[in-house]
């Protein structure tokens, strides 16, 4: 039986409980709930109890619901060390990366950065969280290429700055490779910011008169 | 929500499932579960089976019977330093500190020592008192439990509110002892049973007169065989 919106927002409300007990309960019943709770689950993402943000954010992990995505690399964020947000954040990039199709892409580039973002023990989660996510990505590009899987290109370029993993160079040729016959197609004003040596070159070199 | 021995077994098995989704899940059935599913978590604590050893521990703390005392006490001693641990440590201190019940007095006075575990983490150069708030919301509690509900048990904890050499005591705990050893002063010169918690020379009460230093009946019985 779906569980009603009415409940739904029961269970989150639960969230804030000052019981540990309540709030686990509340937790396991609104990721069984799944993409009934989405919605709602999102929305306590705003919610100005810490506790009732962490729970919805650990909630959407489960689910694997990749509208989540930057409230849970935020939240992982606040505390690199905390197992149970790295936990959270491993397991939803895994459940992306293994389920990867295009509507998940946005989330997966999201995820790239990652290991730029923190320093020591939470630096190597980040850096398997990058590497997973990569995998996602290279997996899609030889299973179904999309023009999109070219907006991940700029994050998998060396950074001069921090280390990438070294999978990252073999995923940019194989989504390039992938994506070739997109490459030279106009970039739309609103897309993703590029740089000048990223930009589409021209078919033919105009001529100077 | 009752459940069966096997369908408990199986929800602890599938703490082991390589999907987050589903260890969620159980963890919260777990709970809801309560009080009938904490052999079956204690024996994975006490055997060391592999088992995803942190949502053991959190449901132990979230269903906080005395029996998840011990355990999670003892986790957190182990890791004061892990975030998962200490949620979960202060799960339990919220449900015994929320109210004053002479039931509670063993995990009590368990929690009343964790100050010292403070002590440990402080001198590897972190700061967190999560074991001193814990000690300090027990006293508050026997504090409550001796004007509200006097017992000689409630004695038990004066061995633990004193001085130490070695720890810090919380200087609260002087207050502590003083409404304790006041409330429970009727019962001060009973005699402890054996069973009841170790204490030292200093905490043993003293007889009212002091007996004449006659021939003790073990002597009496030793020097009747012979064997004196």
């Amino acid at each position: 039986m779906e569980p009603t919106e009415e409940h739904i927002r029961e269970l989150i409300g639960k969230l804030a409980s000052q019981d540990y007990g309540v709030r686990l309960m509340a937790l396991g019943r609104l990721v069984e709930a799944s993409d009934a709770a989405v919605p709602q689950l999102l929305a306590a993402l705003q919610h100005p109890n810490a506790l009732v943000k962490a729970c919805a954010a650990c909630a959407l992990a489960g689910i694997g619901a990749p509208q989540a995505v930057g409230a849970l690399i935020a939240l992982w964020e606040e505390s690199p060390r905390d197992p149970s947000r790295m936990e959270a954040l491993t397991e939803f990039a895994t459940k992306l990366a293994q389920s990867a199709n295009p509507a998940t892409i946005p989330a997966l580039i999201e995820l790239l950065p990652c290991y730029k973002k923190t320093m020591g023990e939470g630096s190597v989660a980040g850096r398997e969280i990058s590497r997973i996510a990569a995998e996602g990505l290279r997996v899609l590009a030889y299973k179904a290429p999309t023009l999109t899987l070219r907006a991940a290109l700029p994050a998998l370029k060396r950074d001069m700055w921090h280390v990438s993993p070294d999978e990252f160079g073999e995923v940019r040729q194989v989504i390039e490779e992938a994506t070739r016959p997109w490459k030279d197609l106009p970039v739309t004003a609103s897309g993703p910011q590029m740089r000048a040596q990223e930009l589409p070159l021209p078919a033919d070199k105009p001529t100077l008169s | 929500m009752e459940a069966t021995e096997e369908q408990i077994q199986e929800l602890i098995e599938q703490l082991q499932s390589n999907h987050y989704k589903t260890r969620l899940i159980v963890l919260g059935k777990l709970v809801e579960y309560g009080e009938a599913t904490v052999p079956m978590l204690l024996n994975v604590v006490s055997h060391n089976i592999e088992i995803h050893w942190r949502y053991v521990i959190r449901a132990l703390a979230a269903i906080s019977t005395l029996e998840c005392v011990e355990p999670v006490v003892s986790c957190w001693e182990e890791r004061p330093d892990d975030p998962v641990v200490i949620e979960a440590f202060r799960g339990l201190v919220d449900h015994f500190t929320a109210e004053a019940r002479l039931e509670n007095l063993p995990a009590l006075l368990r929690l009343l020592t964790c100050y010292k575990r403070d002590l440990n983490v402080m001198s590897h150069g972190q700061t967190t008192s999560v074991g001193k708030t814990a000690s300090l919301r027990a006293a508050d509690i026997l504090i409550l439990l001796a004007r509200h509900t006097p017992t000689p048990q409630l004695r038990v904890a004066l061995p633990l509110l004193k001085r130490d050499l070695w720890h810090g005591v919380p200087k609260e705990f002087a207050e502590a002892y003083r409404q304790i050893d006041e409330a429970t002063h009727l019962w001060k010169d009973l005699p402890l049973a054996v069973s009841e918690l170790k204490t030292s020379m200093v905490g043993l009460p003293l007889p009212t007169t002091i007996p004449e230093r006659g021939e003790s009946e073990t002597e009496q019985t030793m020097r009747n065989y012979g064997t004196n």
